[in-house]
């Protein structure tokens, strides 16, 4: 089963869009033309369930990415928490700010990877907030968010 | 030519453009150097900053970064036998085992010099064949690009790797599918958007290179668990670095030799510098013969040079298809494709005639670029792979940072940072799931112009499909779109018997 998801997955992305595609709205004026804006997507999502078909008959296995991957669970909780801290991230850096959310987002990423080291969690964060700032701030001119929360009228 | 090379010159001789020279190169190899993160993630990683630039110091940056980051995963491959680039992989073959045997410093400098080589010699082929090929594609038209787009996208992935071609083309067309998103340029009406308004727009080149090139890749260093690489550094110093005459003597014919042939093959779209370098490396291999002392893969000086050299020409040879024909040779030039493309550029044979100092400045800041790595990268190569002892958990959450924080700062759109976690995700199924990338961004950088393109052929030709064979160009064009997606199925069955 596991050797026949990749078909599996491209077919349920061609029935998917293929789905979509052929509820784009075509005029009745184009309907006769070679080409219309249903045509290009109504290709590709056959070429991708042919793709798929194919693959849902695998042949010689080589060597898989999968193989490589840790076992170690920590690992994979590693991998996912920096991910929900991007999104946090997102969502904070606006009300906080730029430079805010960024050092906020350094030091939860280094604690989920593990660094305890009061000094590097403090300093990390600070400096490189700070390099950011002048980087992008002082030297590309770009502008930084300063936080709704901050400059909110009270 | 004589006159663009002028227009060339005075725009890279620009202070700033020089300092975009040197900042791309040190980038590039400080990036590059780091276990998993290649010249593709580190060209992602720098589009943010590109934006407030002008095109062509966006261009020169960049292109900076790219050998940069291809001269940094060499070093990795010498010092921790771990690429930072799959073009760097053959160079550990003998790289490393001359570390082992205390040698780190002369196959450092090896590789520097082997790389300076195979970037001058490229640059010089950028400079001959690119103003020749742009201006015979000047006579193109849409069944000739249409055409040109397929037989990319064919041949980019029919080199997709060893197992993968048929999820390459896959690939391909989710990246089609996914450039289907936003207006059509048929109807002018909005498509596949599923009622939201930011999608009228289409999907953010940025927001997927990022995506799938620089957050996928941290997530993939954590889940491969790569983080742990500093205590193996061997040390150097710059005393190191120097060769002997008997050392030039011995690396010179190889040097000579697979230049051409890096060049050659990073022309060719889709076969860029992991081919080359490959290629390079048995080919050198089978002239040395089994008398090669010491032996291929025990710490023989030429199987440092040979790859080393051969994936430095066929980066600056990549060059040649974006600039020339629009058309990326690999992952690493699609995203700045992509990029140039946002700048309101795009590339092909008009950037030569309406933006020459674009062309004319990149190819004449390779020169300046490939000097530069040698004089102030090479001495500092000792101090920048202390850089590597540090601990890949305060690395990683800096390069996660500049990912958020490069797609927020582009479209000051919170809700982008969240999508581009959502698509890095996905990446990372998709990966673990054995399925290329590059191809992906390929697809979805060529869909919209491969569209457009046969919509207008089709016109021209009143919805006949004439023109592929009709046009000398196109037919070509089409034939050698045949080789390539008939060559992985050829070579299966010649395997076979």
């Amino acid at each position: 089963m596991i050797a026949r998801l990749p078909g599996l997955v491209l077919l349920a992305i061609a029935a998917l869009y293929g789905w979509q595609a052929m509820q784009i709205p075509v005029f009745a004026a184009d309907e006769r033309e070679a080409m219309t804006a249903q045509t290009m997507p109504l290709v590709l999502a056959g070429a991708l369930s042919t793709i798929g078909l194919i693959l849902l008959f695998p042949g010689r296995p080589g060597v898989s990415l999968a193989s490589t991957l840790s076992a170690d669970p920590r690992r994979w909780w590693q991998a996912f928490s920096l991910l929900a801290v991007g999104i946090v991230f997102g969502l904070l850096i606006e009300p906080l700010g730029v430079l805010p959310a960024s050092a906020l987002a350094l030091l939860a990423s280094l604690l989920v990877l593990g660094v305890r080291r009061p000094w590097t969690l403090v300093l990390v964060p600070l400096l490189v907030s700070a390099a950011l700032w002048v980087l992008l701030a002082g030297l590309l001119g770009l502008y930084l968010h300063p936080g709704d929360w901050w400059t909110a009228d009270v | 030519m004589f006159d663009g090379l002028l227009i060339g010159i005075e725009t890279a001789f620009t202070p700033f453009n020089m300092l975009m020279v040197m900042l791309g190169c040190c980038t590039g190899t400080f990036i590059g150097m780091l276990p998993g993160l290649g010249p593709a993630t580190a060209v992602a990683l720098m589009i943010p900053m590109t934006y407030s630039l002008d095109p062509a110091a966006a261009l020169i940056l960049m292109a900076g970064v790219y050998y940069g980051a291809a001269f940094g995963g060499s070093t990795s491959s010498i010092l921790i036998n771990t690429p930072g680039c799959s073009s760097s992989v053959v160079t550990t073959f003998d790289g490393f085992p001359m570390a082992q045997q205390g040698k780190a410093g002369k196959a450092l400098a090896i590789a520097a010099w082997a790389s300076f080589v195979g970037g001058i010699v490229g640059a010089v082929g950028l400079l001959v064949a690119s103003p020749l090929l742009a201006e015979l594609a000047l006579t193109f038209q849409s069944p000739d690009y249409f055409a040109m787009m397929v037989m990319g996208l064919a041949a980019v992935t029919s080199l997709s790797g060893e197992g993968q071609v048929l999820r390459g083309y896959a690939m391909a067309v989710v990246g089609m599918m996914l450039a289907t998103v936003g207006t059509d340029g048929i109807s002018g009406l909005p498509r596949l958007t599923f009622g939201f308004l930011e999608l009228v727009d289409g999907l953010s080149f940025l927001l997927i290179a990022m995506a799938t090139y620089a957050l996928a890749e941290v997530v993939l260093v954590i889940l491969q668990d790569r983080m742990n690489h500093g205590d193996q550094i061997r040390s150097t110093s710059t005393r190191d670095l120097h060769l002997s005459g008997q050392d030039v003597r011995d690396i010179a014919a190889p040097l000579a030799r697979h230049s051409m042939i890096g060049f050659f093959i990073g022309v060719l779209p889709g076969a860029g510098a992991t081919v080359a370098s490959f290629l390079s490396y048995s080919l050198e291999k089978k002239l040395a013969g089994r008398s090669a002392v010491p032996a291929f893969g025990e710490g023989n000086p030429r199987g440092v040079a040979a790859p080393e050299c051969a994936n430095n020409a066929a980066s600056t040879g990549s060059f040649v298809p974006l600039l020339t024909l629009g058309i990326p040779g690999s992952g690493t030039t699609a995203i700045m494709l992509g990029a140039l493309i946002a700048h309101g550029l795009q590339p092909g044979p008009r950037l030569y005639v309406d933006h020459p100092e674009v062309f004319w400045s990149v190819i004449v800041s390779m020169f300046l670029g490939n000097l530069m790595l040698l004089v102030i990268n090479l001495p500092m190569i000792p101090w920048l792979a202390r850089l590597l002892r540090v601990p890949q958990p305060i690395l990683m959450p800096i390069v996660l940072l500049f990912c958020l924080l490069g797609v927020y700062l582009v479209s000051f759109d919170p809700t982008d940072v969240s999508v581009m976690v959502i698509i890095a995700l996905i990446a990372v199924g998709l990966r673990i799931l054995d399925f290329p990338l590059a191809p992906l961004l390929l697809g979805f950088i060529l869909g919209g112009f491969l569209e457009d393109n046969l919509q207008r052929s089709l016109i021209l030709y009143d919805g006949g499909w004439q023109f592929l064979w009709e046009r000398p160009a196109t037919l070509v064009m089409s034939i050698a779109t045949v080789a390539f997606l008939g060559w992985p199925v050829l070579s299966r069955i010649h395997l076979r018997r």
